[in-house]
């Protein structure tokens, strides 16, 4: 009985050794070209995007350096709500978000993708950041903190990882594009 | 009355006003009835098959849904089966969030679509190549409907292109036949004929070589709902006369950026210019003045269908390209460019007729700005606005429908990773003005200005082109 135990733990843990997924790895010209297409839409990102082994580098480039393109960076920010379990992302957008010397443009993603994948944790926080940029003179940033406020608000009835529902409600707008044009 | 209620004092309210008044219950038989919190910034939406949206209004005629859960007759239920009570008073939906008190409040009943349905711009003023067309009433039973249009094209025409402009047009109602004078579909022959967008679809020839416009009576059959057809606004664009051994393209300049000097605005245009300079026909793009717009417009939506859009674009000149150069645009993270069409309505001053392109996101985190690549952004952009797709798509699946732009496919992803590069794509159409990516490797840029004969060829018929 004891074997049959020990053959089962074995086996069962085997079992998911195997299932368990490898993060393939992503070259660095990979994560470069997914984040430069003339179109990118950050809720529908190249699989390489998702991939753990991508993390860092997108971290890195949403830091944006002095001689980095802000566009990169930009998207780099919002690729980065596919990366919900990683801690040192959120502390990254949230430390984005809250400085006021982040230009705008990379604020608002970094609202964005805390709004869309992190918004779970540390909710006074991010209500406060809320309150705090709803009226921003950027538009961009407004609209982004004000819909931050508002996915805290209603987290509990947002769809859990995998069955994502945020899309656009006004009737039929979420069909897709037949062309990209952008 | 504004009240914000701690948890637990909302029930005593809500049964005490219970004793007194009837509480309304949500109706079964409405489509849908919807609430508005104190701050504007959440709908809370009873649909009738027992689910509760919670929807944000971020602009007008534009609501994102955010989440769902399920509704009985005093509870909301999410998806952790956390129990929010409610109360319908009159116009008024009272909430109670007992857990996390976030929800917690009144709202304000509100009619959805007028809040959530997209608005309908004002297409624009047509030039003396535009005409309205004419559509036949509502035709057929059932859900979907039809409206169809007809046309002569005589012997002169060389390029028509049919406009189609209405708030569902392009999403619930679209062009479903486009008969040519020998009765042939031509949706079923090029499917690419038709390009549709939220608002606006346009049905242009030539796309190639291989479909030139023909005289005689051509047909286009429009589906969808009655009451989106009902609103549809078509014209007709055509040009007629010679091809031209030169055309030349006049292109306007709105500048609504703060950032972008004199300097710069001259060193971007000059770039454009000699995007299409390198054309197999000679394509001469004439710059017009360069109009400075109200700085308001610096930042905005990228939505061609929303206020500001319509506002800025009637800067714009309907026998022109329209190139506007903004300093960012809102909800599309990084966005370089983007064209209101492929074509864009051209030869109607509109909110359809132009490309808006990015300025600051084409600097660097230094704030340098390359105008080299904004010229490059600038030229993909309105090569769009005037009737060229990408020539691949990152994936090498899909193609234009142009016979001589080489085709990059998925056996030319050297590395395997699913992505065409221009590096990997530089013996085809990598350095073509229309293929999908400007990255060439390690993030470097590539010069896109290639342009082949048959695209060159869609260039010159264009409805704007002049001697």
């Amino acid at each position: 009985m004891r074997f049959l135990a020990l053959f089962t733990l074995v086996f069962v843990s085997s079992a998911c050794a195997e299932s368990a997924p490898i993060a393939p790895e992503v070259s660095e010209e990979q994560i470069l070209a997914s984040l430069s297409a003339r179109h990118f839409d950050p809720d529908r990102p190249s699989e390489a995007l998702k991939s753990e082994n991508a993390r860092a580098r997108l971290e890195a480039l949403a830091r944006l350096e002095p001689d980095a393109p802000v566009h990169l960076a930009e998207r780099a920010a919002a690729a980065l709500r596919h990366h919900g379990a990683s801690e040192s992302s959120r502390l990254l957008l949230l430390d984005l978000a809250e400085k006021d010397e982040t230009p705008p443009g990379l604020r608002e993603a970094a609202l964005s993708s805390l709004g869309s994948a992190f918004a779970d944790r540390e909710k006074a926080r991010l209500l406060a950041l809320s309150e705090r940029l709803s009226e921003h003179p950027s538009l961009g940033v407004a609209r982004e903190a004000r819909l931050l406020g508002v996915r805290v608000r209603v987290q509990g009835f947002i769809a859990p990882p995998g069955a994502d529902e945020s899309r656009e409600r006004d009737e039929g707008r979420d069909e897709p594009r037949l062309r990209f044009r952008d | 009355m504004i009240r914000l209620l701690p948890p637990y004092s909302f029930l005593l309210i809500a049964l005490a006003l219970s004793a007194c008044a009837r509480s309304e219950e949500i109706d079964s038989s409405a489509r849908e009835v919807a609430f508005l919190s104190e701050d504007e910034n959440l709908i809370i939406a009873f649909k009738r098959t027992g689910q509760v949206e919670f929807l944000a209004p971020i602009e007008e005629g534009t609501c994102y849904l955010l989440g769902t859960g399920s509704y009985d007759a005093d509870r909301l239920i999410d998806h952790d089966g956390t129990i929010y009570g409610y109360e319908i008073e009159g116009a008024e939906l009272y909430l109670d969030d007992p857990t996390h008190d976030l929800l917690t409040g009144v709202y304000r009943r509100v009619n959805l679509r007028s809040i959530c349905q997209a608005r309908q711009p004002d297409p624009g003023e047509n030039s003396a190549s535009v005409q309205p067309l004419p559509l036949s009433g509502i035709e057929g039973s059932g859900a979907t409907k039809k409206r169809s249009a007809e046309f002569d094209v005589d012997e002169d025409t060389i390029a028509i292109s049919v406009y189609l402009f209405g708030r569902e047009v392009g999403t619930r109602a679209r062009p479903t036949a486009f008969l040519a004078p020998d009765g042939g579909n031509l949706l079923v022959e090029l499917p690419d004929i038709s390009f549709c967008d939220a608002g606006y679809c346009a049905l242009m020839l030539p796309r190639n070589e291989a479909i030139p416009v023909e005289p005689g009576r051509y047909r286009v059959e429009i589906s969808g709902p009655e009451e989106y057809l009902e609103e549809i606004d078509a014209r007709l664009a055509t040009r007629k006369g010679a091809v031209f051994d030169r055309t030349r393209i006049p292109l306007r300049t709105v500048v609504a950026s703060t950032t972008l000097t004199d300097d710069e605005i001259d060193q971007t245009i000059d770039g454009i210019v000699a995007s299409f300079e390198a054309s197999p026909y000679a394509i001469e793009l004439t710059p017009t003045e360069v109009v400075r717009a109200d700085a308001k417009y610096a930042e905005i939506v990228a939505d061609f269908r929303s206020a500001a859009i319509e506002e800025l674009f009637a800067l714009g000149d309907a026998k022109a390209l329209n190139l506007f150069l903004i300093d960012r645009a809102v909800g599309i993270p990084g966005l370089l460019g983007l064209a209101a069409g492929i074509p864009s309505s051209q030869g109607i001053r509109g909110p359809f007729n132009g490309v808006i392109v990015a300025v600051q996101t084409h600097r660097t985190g230094a704030g340098v700005l390359s105008t080299e690549v904004l010229a490059d952004s600038s030229a993909h952009e309105l090569g769009h606005a005037l009737g060229l797709f990408h020539t691949t798509e990152e994936d090498g699946l899909l193609h234009d429908p142009i016979a001589d732009t080489p085709e990059c496919l998925p056996e030319h992803d050297i590395n395997g990773d699913g992505s065409l590069t221009a590096k990997e794509c530089e013996a085809l159409d990598g350095f073509n003005m229309l293929f999908w990516t400007p990255v060439y490797e390690d993030g470097t840029f590539a010069k896109q200005d290639e342009i082949s004969i048959e695209q060159a060829d869609v260039l010159r018929h264009a409805i704007i082109g002049v001697e």
